[in-house]
């Protein structure tokens, strides 16, 4: 080999080695970034799926001396943390109360004055889904 | 090697490659997120779907069923007749001891003689709407018929007529008559009839050589004499013909048509109508004297039984000789003995008498003297359970499902929930014993959970 061609060659070699580098610096600014997107897509879709297994059953609506007592099963898939309870569009409770699968709870609102014998009484888990019954209750 | 461009291109494709590669890559994961996404939607579309179709029917069961020794809740008692032997404890087993009841004469029936009178009608087609069935007539000149003419109320009636004419100087004779017979004991009999007669002059009358005459007989007995009437019918009604009639046996009654022209060169047209013949035999009927003992039993049953829902008993019975066994049963509210059911026995047979009432009486009554006797008393009840209930649950759904817990309330009970964790297969039936004791009466709400829904039943026992 003469003189121009080892040129030739060590310049190729370093051209590629330049752009394998350049290649290596965008690379190693995309990359972060994309595996920062597909984990928030898988954990934006475990959410969604733990959100559609969620499934709770208002099973009774008791009042009874100023208390309301709500008693709530979790029949789906996954363990719910009911976060919120409503009586006629009215937040009446507001706290984290963990279900596991195919427990009972009973979530209890003290002081709770009577408008009215029907009762629309809804449950909202922190996931969003939210149940809704009406009940007839007495005083 | 390569020349500048050369390079520039492998480089350039170099790149492309690679981000073609990254881009692919990105696209293929969301296509799969996609996917994955979707997938558990309809998933869980499909799992909410069976939710929505369940269906499950709801029923209870808070009765039991209870028998009675009838010794101990039965009280027997004769109110007419003689009791012979046996008593309450006597129904409580089939065979040996009986009670037997004679009857009593209950009371003598008499019934004087007397007299009474019966009327029937001897003639057979009076009206003459049959034609002239059952009447016998002889023709003369002319010829007997039946023809309808407009009534006194505007209706249309049938008689019978004879029409004839009559040449100068002839005579004409006719006759329509039917037998009849009279029974013993005859009291008195009516003869009544309508009769029209009518020449071609009408309304002129017969002059004095003419002779146009109807004549009734009974038995060749003139009974009257009747002329011309022209347009106009004439009744004639209520004829005591009674002395004509006293032997009983066959008679006849009798119309005879007599008619004399005597111009010599002209006939006459005549006609005779005849309708509404009727004969009224009136008869003394005579009764004998009537007198008959009639005996009877009356038994009372009672039983004392706890409160029940229903109550079937069955009383083991045979009489002596075929009777009509009346059972009357005790209506409380009204405080009265209501007739409730009868029944037919076979004479020395035994049959169960079937009631449900828990107060009755048996009576029955007859020309002879008879007995009955009563050997075993089934009694069953059916009782609110004093151990609680059962909940009947029956999968009604397309889809299985799975009962999570049943809760019980009612207005003096709080609410009782009972675990459950029972799927259950399309038509599958499931009873949950729930030891609650209800009060007869009460409302009770009955709540079932499954995994994704919660359905109410109410029921009062």
């Amino acid at each position: 080999m003469d003189k121009r061609g080892q040129t030739q060659v060590v310049e190729t070699v370093l051209l590629i080695m330049i752009t394998i580098a350049l290649w290596t610096v965008i690379w190693t600014w995309f990359y972060p970034m994309y595996i920062g997107a597909i984990q928030d897509m898988g954990r934006y879709l475990l959410g969604y799926e733990m959100a559609l297994k969620e499934w709770v059953i208002v099973e009774y609506v008791n009042y009874t001396d100023s208390t309301l007592t709500v008693f709530i099963t979790n029949t789906g898939d996954v363990e719910v943390e009911i976060g919120s309870l409503y009586v006629n569009d009215t937040l009446v409770w507001s706290d984290v109360e963990k279900i596991k699968v195919d427990e009972m709870k009973r979530l209890t609102v003290s002081g709770y004055t009577l408008g009215g014998e029907v009762l629309v009484v809804k449950a909202c888990s922190l996931r969003g889904n939210c149940w809704q019954v009406v009940e007839r209750v007495g005083p | 090697m390569l020349g500048r461009r050369g390079q520039a291109t492998a480089i350039g494709g170099v790149f492309f490659v690679l981000l073609m590669v990254a881009l692919l890559g990105l696209i293929f994961y969301q296509i799969d997120y996609e996917h994955r996404f979707y997938t558990k939607s309809i998933e869980v579309m499909e799992e909410r779907k069976r939710a929505y179709t369940e269906r499950i029917k709801v029923s209870e069961n808070y009765t039991i069923t209870r028998n009675y020794a009838a010794a101990d809740v039965a009280t027997f008692t004769v109110l007419e007749g003689d009791l012979v032997s046996g008593s309450n404890s006597s129904l409580n087993d089939i065979g040996a001891n009986y009670i037997i009841v004679d009857s009593d004469a209950v009371f003598n029936l008499t019934v004087p003689g007397g007299t009474t009178t019966t009327t029937s009608e001897a003639i057979k087609n009076g009206e003459f709407n049959y034609g002239l069935d059952y009447w016998i007539y002889v023709n003369g000149v002319g010829s007997w018929n039946t023809s309808t003419y407009i009534n006194g109320t505007g209706g249309l009636d049938t008689a019978a007529i004879y029409s004839t004419i009559v040449s100068g100087g002839a005579v004409d004779n006719a006759k329509l008559y039917q037998s009849f017979t009279v029974g013993e004991n005859l009291k008195s009999a009516e003869l009544s009839f309508n009769y029209r007669m009518w020449w071609e002059l009408c309304p002129f009358p017969l002059p004095r050589e003419y002779i146009f005459n109807l004549f009734v007989f009974i038995d060749n007995n003139a009974i009257g004499t009747y002329s011309l009437t022209c347009n106009e019918w004439k009744s004639i009604s209520a004829i005591d013909v009674t002395d004509y009639l006293t032997t009983p046996g066959n008679h006849t009654l009798e119309f005879r048509i007599y008619i004399y022209n005597p111009n010599r060169w002209l006939s006459f047209s005549y006609k005779v109508w005849i309708d509404k013949v009727s004969l009224k035999l009136t008869y003394i009927d005579e009764t004998a004297e009537f007198s008959s003992v009639v005996y009877g039993i009356d038994a009372m049953l009672d039983l004392d039984l706890p409160d029940y829902y229903n109550l079937t008993y069955k009383l083991l019975t045979q009489t002596n000789i075929s009777l009509i066994l009346d059972v009357y049963a005790f209506d409380e509210e009204n405080n009265i003995w209501v007739l409730y059911d009868k029944f037919l026995t076979v004479a020395n047979e035994w049959s169960n008498v079937t009631l449900d009432s828990p107060r009755i009486r048996i009576y029955a009554e007859s020309q002879h003297p008879f007995r009955i006797q009563f050997d075993y008393l089934y009694v069953e009840t059916t009782e609110l359970n004093p151990n609680g209930f059962t909940l009947i649950i029956e999968n009604a759904g397309d889809y299985d499902l799975e009962i999570v817990a049943c809760w019980l309330k009612n207005e003096t009970l709080d609410a009782l929930r009972y675990e459950v964790g029972r799927s259950l297969l399309p038509g599958e039936r499931l009873e949950v014993n729930i030891p609650v004791v209800l009060t007869k009466g009460s409302l009770y709400q009955v709540r079932v959970v499954t995994r994704n829904n919660v359905f109410k039943h109410s029921f009062t026992p």
